[in-house]
């Protein structure tokens, strides 16, 4: 038993970090409107491709890199402490849907970046209405719950772009329509319950972010002669932070390594990341405002965009109430 | 990352799942004032001994069996899952006091202490706490000077559990004119010793076990000061990393157990509307909070003892557990008594089936025990996070 990162693991922190710091740096200015054109860069998105970022977690036997979910993790910490944008969630699960369904070619084109996908999420139980991200440029659309998971053609289905809370990212509201283009069972591959883990080690490390972004602040900032941070009101709500962040990402690295190792229990201890993940990152977030004063409420420093990206991702393949009543079933 | 276990370590949990299951007193640990609780403790902690299982890290040379971290991991993870005892008078022998002397005391002081521990013939108590000095420690005022070849102590100390019932204390008295951390030492006093006055005082939860102690011209041989005289601090802080955190495994898995229960009971447990309490959303998502709440725990736990067995250094999670570990217990026992509904009016104690109300009076104590919730905080936020001090 060891649940802290191997030496690989942690290398694959550091080279997402570093290659997110040069090519996708997180701006505070980068959301205030949505920003046209694409989410993201294609190149970079590509470059990203070639790095095996859409195919990590993917069996070598169907095109992919090979590494369990325990290395996935450590990617998508990555990208979420670094707000990077992009349809990387929905291009993961897409391209698995794909290569389970035995659609070889359609997969490896998702895992080079070349088809984009969007990302699902039922508004109910066995709805066909959706709230979609990452929807602008996509030609495919991921939606996935505990049965099984889909892919559809997003030109046969009817959505609206809206405006988003979180203008980095593409959102749009409608309904599925037409056939799926590929589907399979979670009995097959669980492309849901890993999408709660990848998720939720966005959250985490949006989380992390956070707790770094108002410890730093609580450190310079002085009011009354000292830096805030030696007040206990605020050095109590920095302590409160790192206890959500570091039990975010210890949940993750359970799930993630109770997967790889095929435990039974895999599904709750998934469930149970994404809701105390995204509970993390939305309380993190308050705190960090709070911790800003006036500053953090302005579209002039970081913490504004983590609200964001939290309250989008919380939406996203399963929201609190849900994840709960499947900890607690009625019956 | 890797959450398998070995063959080795595998086997190892069986026997003692089996030796657990066929070895846990049937009977329900005595609470409160009832003279048979230190002779329960006791013949648990002596029954442990004998199977073999007392001191799993603990060096083999002083009678502990000098097994790995994960072995006593995996022996507290049973231990609560076979709804084993608490611990109870042996808690500051086993838990604090004799991994002290592991860490600090001479082969002599080890040869004599440790077995007696291990083996269920004495109790500990832990004299650090006075009336003016409890998140600050290197406050204390109680005092030792020395006489010859003894130390002679006057003063007072406070809060002290199971003084009423031990042979021996752990006792950090000053003992130098230096100030604040400096200038204390730690000493074994005999509690049988003339001049000790031990006056209990009771608890919320109707506990018999608190107490506080006079010392007035207690002479204690300078042969049972552990470490040098004036260097009691450092004695005092070595304790924590013998078991590397694998204790609060066993009190997370009981808590967990303890939510697993209060769901089954509110599946057929009826609210005031008739229905079950498990149909009423707030209850039942309350309840998925506090089990998701207390697997984080455990996850972190986890991580907490993997860094340890790396780094061989206590991490930072310690005062992260506790803090979360505080502000569970507190929202688990109150939501408990609230789906108790009117059979919350009446008091049964913790250690008897449906002890609930015992439980949640007790909670109130979660957020003291190794420091308060606010101290904790303020560790986190210096020592953790570098902030600097108020
Ligand atoms: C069940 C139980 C068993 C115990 N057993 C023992 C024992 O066997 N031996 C022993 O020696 N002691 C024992 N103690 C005592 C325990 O160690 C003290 O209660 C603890 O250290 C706190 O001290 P205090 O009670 O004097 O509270 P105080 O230190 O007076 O604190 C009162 C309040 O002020 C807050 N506070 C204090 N300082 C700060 C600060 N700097 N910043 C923010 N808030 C602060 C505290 O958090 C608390 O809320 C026990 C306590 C309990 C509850």
């Amino acid at each position: 038993m060891d649940l802290m990162p191997s030496a690989e693991q942690d290398e694959i922190t550091t080279t997402v970090a570093s290659f997110l710091a040069a090519r996708l740096p997180a701006t505070a200015h980068a959301s205030v409107f949505v920003t046209p054109g694409p989410e993201i860069d294609p190149v970079v998105f590509r470059e990203c491709a070639e790095l095996g970022w859409l195919s990590l977690g993917l069996p070598e036997a169907l095109g992919g890199v090979g590494y369990g979910l325990a290395e996935e993790v450590m990617l998508f910490r990555e990208l979420g402490r670094g707000l990077a944008p992009g349809g990387f969630l929905p291009a993961v699960l897409g391209a698995r849907v794909a290569a389970f369904a035995g659609q070889r070619e359609l997969a490896a084109s998702i895992v080079a970046g070349e088809v984009l996908v969007a990302l699902a999420t039922r508004d109910r139980v066995g709805a066909d209405d959706v709230s979609v991200l990452h929807a602008a440029e996509a030609t495919l659309l991921v939606v996935c719950d505990a049965a099984g998971a889909a892919l559809y053609s997003l030109a046969d289905c009817t959505l609206t772009p809206i405006d988003p809370v979180d203008g980095s990212i593409r959102a749009a509201r409608g309904a599925l329509g037409g056939a799926t283009v590929a589907s399979v069972s979670s009995e097959i591959d669980p492309v849901f319950v890993r999408g709660l883990v990848l998720c939720a080690a966005m959250q985490a490390g949006s989380a992390e972010a956070q707790r770094d972004l108002g410890v730093a602040y609580a450190g310079v900032r002085e009011q009354f002669g000292k830096p805030i941070g030696a007040n206990q009101a605020i050095k109590h709500r920095c302590a409160d932070m790192a206890v959500r962040a570091e039990g975010a990402f210890a949940q993750v690295c359970y799930a993630a390594t109770a997967a790889d190792g095929g435990a039974d229990r895999f599904v709750d201890e998934a469930v149970i990341a994404k809701y105390f993940a995204d509970e993390a990152a939305r309380l993190n977030g308050e705190a960090c405002v709070q911790i800003h004063g006036a500053i953090g409420f302005t579209t002039e420093t970081l913490p504004h965009r983590h609200v964001w990206r939290a309250h989008t991702l919380a939406r996203a393949l399963a929201v609190r109430a849900a994840l709960l009543d499947h900890l607690v079933p009625r019956t | 990352m890797d959450l398998t276990f070995t063959q080795e370590e595998l086997d190892f949990r069986e026997e003692v799942r089996t030796w657990l299951h066929e070895n846990v007193p049937k009977e329900a640990r005595p609470h409160g004032d009832r003279p048979d609780s230190r002779e329960f403790d006791l013949a648990w902690q002596k029954a442990q001994y004998d199977g073999g299982w007392a001191g799993i890290s603990w060096p083999a040379d002083f009678g502990g069996r000098g097994l790995s971290t994960i072995q006593q991991l995996i022996w507290y993870e049973e231990y609560a899952l076979a709804d084993a005892p608490w611990i109870g008078a042996c808690f500051v022998g086993i838990n604090h006091g004799g991994p002290t002397l592991i860490a600090r005391a001479s082969d002599e002081q080890k040869s004599f202490h440790l077995p007696k521990i291990l083996k269920g013939e004495v109790v500990w108590c832990q004299g650090f706490s006075e009336p003016g000095a409890g998140s600050d420690l290197a406050a204390i005022r109680t005092r030792g000077v020395i006489d010859g070849d003894e130390l002679v102590v006057n003063g007072q100390k406070i809060w002290t559990s199971f003084a009423n019932m031990a042979e021996y204390q752990e006792l950090l008295i000053r003992t130098g004119d230096e100030q604040r951390h400096k200038g204390l030492t730690w000493v074994i006093c005999d509690m049988r010793t003339p001049g000790i006055t031990v006056r209990p005082i009771s608890t919320m939860d109707r506990g018999a076990e608190f107490c506080e102690v006079f010392y007035d011209d207690v002479r204690i041989p300078l042969t049972n000061v552990v470490g040098q005289v004036g260097d009691g601090w450092s004695v005092a802080m070595s304790t924590l990393s013998l078991e590397r955190g694998t204790g609060f495994m066993a009190d997370i898995l009981h808590a967990t157990r303890t939510i697993d229960e209060l769901i089954e009971e509110c599946r057929h447990r009826r609210g005031p509307d008739g229905r079950p309490v498990l149909h009423d959303d707030e209850y039942a998502r309350r309840l998925a909070a506090a089990k998701a709440e207390i697997t984080v725990l455990r996850s972190i736990t986890y991580r907490s003892i993997s860094r340890n067995i790396r780094t061989g250094m206590p991490g930072p999670e310690g005062s992260m557990l506790r803090l979360q570990y505080g502000d569970l217990v507190m929202g688990l026992s109150r939501l408990a008594i609230e789906i108790l509904g009117p059979d919350a009016l009446a008091y049964v104690d913790r250690f008897r089936a449906g002890g609930w109300t015992g439980n949640w009076l007790r909670a109130f104590a979660a957020g003291f025990g190794g420091g308060t919730l606010e101290i904790q905080r303020n560790i986190i936020g210096e020592r953790v996070l570098g902030l600097p001090r108020g």
